[in-house]
């Protein structure tokens, strides 16, 4: 076995540019997954921290007023720390809203990124990435506007802090949000002075409360909460309610990243196996080429196994040391690349990487796992032979014998397809490698027309100009001139089997020959209803489906039957008629708890809960190319990076296979150009075929890959591809091969051909 | 003269490493001769063959072929020249084992101007029935048969062939030697060939014996011996 393992670096250095590519494809892979798991299981700990800490709500009760002594005081026996949050939406600038607190003394506490709290009422801390995306520094001044006092004077505040909080972590500003806005919404804490001074009139009642025993399982989180949405509901005041699990603002950033995670370990896993197939070739080229020694190898007592380890010992190596420089890189340079793009979206403690063994073993053992299995299958097939049959290379190779033609054109195809023949395993693996590169480009090209599609979806299929969520059903003076229509609304939840778990949807209740959903044909039964296009889409849903609506508030469910969908709505809504609706969440018939309006109705702002417009759906393809951009960018570069590597090694790995036969033609007097034909056309014309002849599926594999990778959205988005996207990942990937194919060109001729002869003999 | 071979010399290594491969070989053929180039093994004589071929380039001295000085073109016109003039034939057949008997002749008739008919050439080489079978299908001596075709066929002005029976057995050896006999009478291609086997110089017109780099003896031959004729 010694000298057989003197081979194994000699080969190394014979062909050390194709494993030095190889290396450095897994490198990239390996570095990237590396750097990405230590950053988000880092984040996860920093985020843990933030929760434990800040003593992170378990719960929390909007009210009309706030809550009364009797009903705090029960809610205390519970066994809970219950905290008034009230909080006042301060408008900065017309897009600019910050969310003021007075400082948590015992639950959602801040933990301090840089200064200090605030302790003066001319004194404010801000949340770090508020600051940071609208560039305010310590120091600087934030002007309060003075509606929003009891004195009617504006505020001058100095930011002193720079702060995360645990129960706004991700930015967002209503729970029903489809996305965090990090950019246009904020979180001020202000002394408690200051806070006494907020006009009541502004003011938005919150009651936050943790439970005192951290062990409670979730059917006794459940009974607990349950108990005490009646204990605060004694007053009459409630309005709403958000439980820990459902709170966006706290779990956003968990689901995010959980998502991202299994994502990412899939894409590495199947580049390296890419790679592997890589590995497989090139030992299979080397077996034929060498299978005159491997027969008399074998005829000497070698045995199979003591070759295939030889054969194997290379591309384990190149992985071994792949893994390690790949976790060196990507413990130093990508955990700071992607901690800054959760950073960018997400508020944390300052960030301090941790060893993570877990992302060590998942980008060390399962890449050579993945060698190491699919070579020893795979080199063990090609040395299933007898001592005879190599020594005489006598395998079968599956060559038809066919007629043969005269015509010189039809030889050259002939001669093509001899080629592509025996090279169809490496022409196999273009197909694969080129489909899911191109996968990868066409999902990253297709990430912001998709994304502005969405933004633009969203505004286009507003049901109505304005549309009102009332906290009570009150009148508005100008609702003729406005053309209001009444509806009724209840909030709940439905199961998604693959995102595993719940979506928030909204049971709308219509009037009949409503102005605003005229396409809508409203179902008869009180057990059927019709769903947004959106709807039918992310839950995969379809007509004569079953669809069961869970309410919290309720505390019931109820199953119905699906009779159609509605299009023009990129919510998530079931429609029925408004007496059904009623009915279910137990309101008489003239029950409504919203309107559709085509104009600013005059109501009583204290009545309203939430105002849809077009202003409130527009930031959404902004922030979702904040967060998500930088990814996306990624995905294109390393696929770019990816196809450069492989086109260059597969073309490569054939012309070695074929290179005798090459050095006998040059011999023979044939030029550069016919020897192009014969041997590089075969992999020009499968690239050319495969990047057009997959466009269907590699459309559907993106549509595929699009909507998992969206999933933990509060949203459906329905992937955009314009034809120029498509031009355009062809473009780059045909660029790319001939770049390859022009690197190919100049080392055939420069293919020694003496040198092959010699070999031969 | 078809063939003028002037001081040629070939060395490979430097200082003391040096090894003379070609020592000043200096001889001429007319065109349609056939000439055995005679030595034991590293005598030059593939070396020579080669640099006649333009496949090695050589330190000093000249190759002119119809006047035209070979160890003076570039790449490309050297591969012009090969396309255009020589056929080759070596030991080890260098058969492409992904094609068939017939699309191996084809190689050569692909890049010929004025070929000879396939068919033909397949039945002349005893071919035919395997014409659509693949060299590992094949013996030695129907291989070899292939790759003399696959020279032949573009009617090459200068056959070079390498030890062509180096790895057939007796009869065949003969038989493939009457073929190479036959191609230089019908077809007046002036062929070069490369043995150690001394029987074989019996059936050329021509012998240059070769040791060590250097030409020993440069002999005519007057009364040829039919291939089929030989004994060893």
């Amino acid at each position: 076995m010694k000298v057989l393992n003197k081979r194994i670096f000699r080969g190394l250095k014979a062909g050390w540019l194709r494993y030095l590519c190889l290396f450095l494809l897994m490198v990239l892979m390996i570095s990237v997954t590396s750097g990405f798991l230590v950053a988000s299981d880092s984040i996860a700990k920093l985020n843990d921290e933030l929760k434990d800490k800040g003593k992170v709500e378990d719960g929390q009760i909007t009210s009309a007023y706030p809550l009364s002594d009797e009903a705090i005081s029960a809610m205390e026996a519970l066994d809970i720390e219950v905290q008034s949050m009230a909080n006042s939406n301060i408008k900065l600038t017309k897009n600019k809203t910050l969310r003021v607190y007075s400082n948590r003394k015992d639950i959602n506490k801040p933990t301090i990124n840089s200064g200090r709290l605030p302790s003066k009422p001319d004194e404010i801390a801000v949340n770090r990435l508020y600051a940071y995306n609208n560039n305010i520094k310590l120091g600087e001044y934030i002007n309060l506007d003075g509606e929003y006092f009891v004195d009617g004077a504006s505020r001058k505040l100095t930011v002193v802090g720079l702060v995360s909080l645990p129960d706004y972590n991700s930015a967002f500003s209503k729970n029903t949000d489809l996305i965090f806005n990090a950019i246009n919404f904020g979180i001020g804490i202000i002394s408690e002075d200051l806070s006494k001074e907020l006009s009541p009139a502004k003011l938005h009642y919150q009651t936050s409360y943790r439970f005192l025993d951290r062990s409670l399982d979730d059917n006794e989180t459940k009974d607990l909460n349950k108990k005490i949405l009646k204990a605060a509901g004694k007053d009459g005041t409630v309005m709403g309610y958000i439980f820990k699990k459902d709170n966006n603002g706290i779990n956003y950033v968990k689901n995010d990243m959980g998502g991202d995670r299994p994502m990412m370990i899939t894409l590495m896993c199947l580049m390296i196996l890419l790679i592997a197939f890589m590995f497989g070739v090139t030992i299979a080229g080397k077996v034929k080429e060498e299978s005159e020694i491997i027969g008399i190898l074998l005829a000497n007592g070698y045995r199979k196994n003591e070759l295939l380890r030889s054969y194997i010992a290379a591309p384990l190596i190149v992985t071994f040391s792949a893994a390690m420089v790949g976790n060196l890189i990507g413990y130093t340079l990508y955990v700071k690349t992607f901690s800054d793009i959760y950073y960018t979206s997400f508020d944390f403690p300052n960030f301090k990487a941790f060893f993570n063994l877990e992302a060590l073993v998942i980008t060390t053992v399962l890449p050579i796992s993945i060698i190491l299995v699919f070579n020893w299958f795979f080199i063990r097939n090609k040395l299933k032979h007898s001592p005879l049959a190599f020594m005489r290379k006598d395998f079968n190779t599956g060559l038809k014998v066919s007629k043969y033609s005269k015509m010189p054109g039809s030889f050259i195809n002939s001669f093509r397809s001899r080629v592509f023949m025996a090279n169809r395993g490496d022409y196999l693996i273009i197909v694969i490698g080129v489909l899911i590169i191109s996968v990868l480009f066409n999902f990253g090209l297709s990430a912001e027309p998709t994304f502005d599609n969405y933004s633009k979806e969203l505004s286009k299929n507003l049901i109505s100009k304005y549309q009102y969520v009332l906290k009570a059903p009150v009148p508005a003076s100008n609702s003729s001139d406005a053309e209001a229509e009444e509806y009724t609304i209840a909030a709940g939840n439905v199961y998604h089997k693959l995102r595993k778990s719940d979506e928030d949807v909204s049971l709308i209740g219509i009037k009949d020959k409503s102005k605003y959903l005229k396409d809508l044909k409203l179902p008869d039964r009180d057990d059927e209803v019709i769903i947004s296009k959106n709807m039918a889409a992310k839950f995969r849903f379809e007509k004569g489906d079953k669809v069961k609506l869970k309410s919290n508030i309720l505390d019931k469910s109820r199953t119905y039957k699906i009779v159609g969908t509605y299009d023009s709505s990129a919510s998530f809504a079931l429609f029925t008629r408004q007496s059904f609706v009623n009915k279910f969440i137990n309101k008489d018939e003239s029950f409504f708890n919203g309107y559709y309006a085509d104009k600013k109705l005059d109501i009583n702002e204290n009545f309203v809960a939430t105002i849809i417009d077009e202003s409130t759906v527009t930031d959404v393809a902004e922030q979702i190319n904040v967060s998500v951009g930088p990814i996306i960018d990624a995905f294109v570069l390393v696929a770019m990076v990816f196809l450069i590597a492989f086109m260059y090694v597969l073309t490569r790995i054939i012309t070695d296979k074929n290179r005798l036969q090459i050095a006998y033609l040059k011999v023979f007097g044939y030029r550069a150009g016919e020897i192009n034909k014969i041997y590089m056309m075969p992999a020009t014309i499968t690239l050319i075929a495969t990047l057009i002849l997959e466009i269907p599926l590699i459309q559907y594999l993106t549509k595929e890959l699009t909507y998992f990778s969206t999933l933990k959205f509060s949203g459906y988005f329905t992937m955009v591809t314009p034809p120029g996207v498509i031009i355009k990942a062809i473009s780059i990937s045909l660029g790319i091969y001939a770049l390859v194919y022009l690197i190919q060109m100049r080392r055939i001729s420069r293919m020694s051909f003496s040198e092959a002869l010699k070999n031969r003999e | 003269m078809f063939l003028q071979v002037d001081s040629l010399s070939k060395i490979y290594g430097s200082n003391d490493n040096k090894s003379i491969v070609l020592n000043k070989i200096s001889f001429s053929l007319e065109k349609g001769s056939l000439c055995t180039l005679l030595g034991p093994s590293g005598s030059g004589k593939s070396t020579l063959l080669n640099a006649i071929g333009g496949l090695e380039s050589c330190q000093e001295g000249s190759i002119l072929i119809d006047n035209t000085d070979i160890t003076k073109l570039k790449a490309n016109p050297l591969g012009e020249y090969r396309r255009n003039h020589l056929g080759f034939v070596f030991q080890f057949y260098n058969l492409i084992p992904d094609l068939t008997v017939a699309e191996n002749i084809q190689v050569g008739s692909f890049i010929g101007k004025d070929c000879l008919d396939l068919d033909t050439l397949i039945k002349n080489l005893d071919l035919w029935e395997h014409r659509n079978k693949f060299p590992k299908q094949l013996s030695g001596g129907q291989q070899q048969r292939c790759a003399i075709g696959r020279a032949l066929i573009k009617k090459p002005d200068l056959l070079l062939c390498d030890e062509p029976t180096g790895a057939l057995d007796y009869k065949t050896s003969k038989d493939i030697l009457a073929l190479i006999q036959k191609i230089n009478k019908e077809y007046k291609t002036t062929v070069i060939m490369a043995t150690h086997n001394e029987a074989i110089t019996h059936m050329a017109d021509r012998t240059i014996r070769l040791r060590d780099g250097m030409i020993l003896a440069d002999t005519k031959n007057d009364r040829l011996v039919s291939a089929k004729d030989l004994e060893w």
